[in-house]
């Protein structure tokens, strides 16, 4: 018998052996995902939501960084100056204030770590003043005061 | 509490000479640590607690106009220091028993606003002065100071050492002596 003819004879059963593909097929396993979550949407939905948090968290850090290069600024320039209206009519101050309530986090955060004198801005900004009369001018106190108050409402 | 900072002398020395030209080529010394906790008004009633400012956020002699920018003149800035015993003077001539202050300011919008005051040391040798949030320093003439950054001086004021020990800032003399004694043994402060 000829080579040929054997294999046509046979050629079913060694099929049944044959080893399969092992490269995935990303349309398949697309199609067997979306069948297993029974929510073809959701598959298409993820990739925009994780997008949407990386540019949120990359937009957090640029106005950290803003906020620290000006609040440097600020502080090579005026550390010299007692006056307070002196020192917030600064340009870098004023910057500052004109990033909105947003940067309200990061004066705090600056406050507790560095001690600079960000109280104009912040009761400003958030129209409040948590510091009680008998420690006005108490820097130390202030600080407690305010670190206090931003932590109450979640902001460090 | 916030312990105040050492910064390195010499760059100390070169950063304030920068921002006061003046002091070149005079005696003067690093008398203090980098402190934000008072400011030169609080040091010139030798104050190390508070800042003394008329503002929100900080302390102001009670009854006195405090928080709005208007308050911050010269006038003001002259009865915050009649609360604690001072009256103007003519000049910065020592006075055997009395303690005179400086009071430095430059007009804005047709107003005097005071930016810095110092104080003359006991005999009249010297004086001394807070550079805002910088260190204390002890330098020669009050004129050393005058320049771009505090204005010039514009008004002198006195007190005698005995109301200067019954005030109640005075009160705490002795911490002031203590920590102005430790400022001077500290290797970096001096």
């Amino acid at each position: 018998m000829p080579v040929e003819e054997f294999y046509a004879t046979r050629k079913p059963r060694y099929d049944a052996f044959l080893i399969p593909d092992p490269r995935p097929n990303v349309d398949d396993f697309y199609r067997e995902l979306r069948k297993m979550w029974q929510l073809p949407d959701v598959c298409q939905r993820v990739e925009p939501l994780a997008v949407l948090q990386a540019k949120a968290v990359s937009l957090q850090q640029a106005v950290e960084a803003r906020f620290l290069e000006l609040a440097d600024q600020w502080d090579r320039e005026t550390s010299f100056l007692s006056s307070t209206p002196k020192k917030v009519l600064h340009e870098s101050y004023q910057s500052i204030m004109a990033m909105g309530p947003d940067v309200v986090p990061y004066l705090l955060r600056d406050l507790e770590r560095n001690r600079r004198s960000w109280f104009w801005a912040l009761r400003h900004l958030t129209r409040v003043n948590p510091v009680p009369q008998q420690d006005q001018g108490n820097l130390d106190k202030m600080i407690a005061a305010w670190v206090e108050w931003g932590r109450n409402e979640r902001l460090i | 509490m916030a312990l105040p900072s050492y910064r390195l002398h010499l760059l100390a020395r070169i950063e304030l000479e920068r921002a006061f030209p003046e002091l070149r080529g005079t005696e003067w010394t690093i008398r203090s640590p980098f402190d934000r906790g008072y400011n030169c008004h609080a040091w010139a009633v030798c104050e190390t607690r508070v800042r003394w400012e008329p503002s929100p956020d900080d302390y102001w002699p009670p009854g006195l106009r405090n928080g709005d920018i208007s308050d911050y003149n010269l006038d003001n800035f002259v009865r915050a220091y009649t609360c604690v015993g001072f009256r103007e003077c003519l000049d910065d001539r020592f006075e055997f028993g009395f303690q005179k202050i400086a009071i430095y300011s430059e007009e804005n919008l047709g107003e005097e606003w005071p930016q810095h005051t110092a104080r003359q040391t006991l005999f009249g040798r010297t004086w001394l002065s807070k550079l805002g949030d910088h260190e204390d320093i002890c330098h020669q003439s009050a004129d050393h100071l005058e320049g771009q950054q505090y204005g010039r001086v514009v008004k002198y004021m006195k007190r005698n050492w005995l109301r200067a020990l019954m005030e109640p800032t005075s009160v705490w003399i002795r911490a002031t002596i203590q920590h102005f004694w430790y400022r001077r043994c500290h290797p970096l402060g001096t």
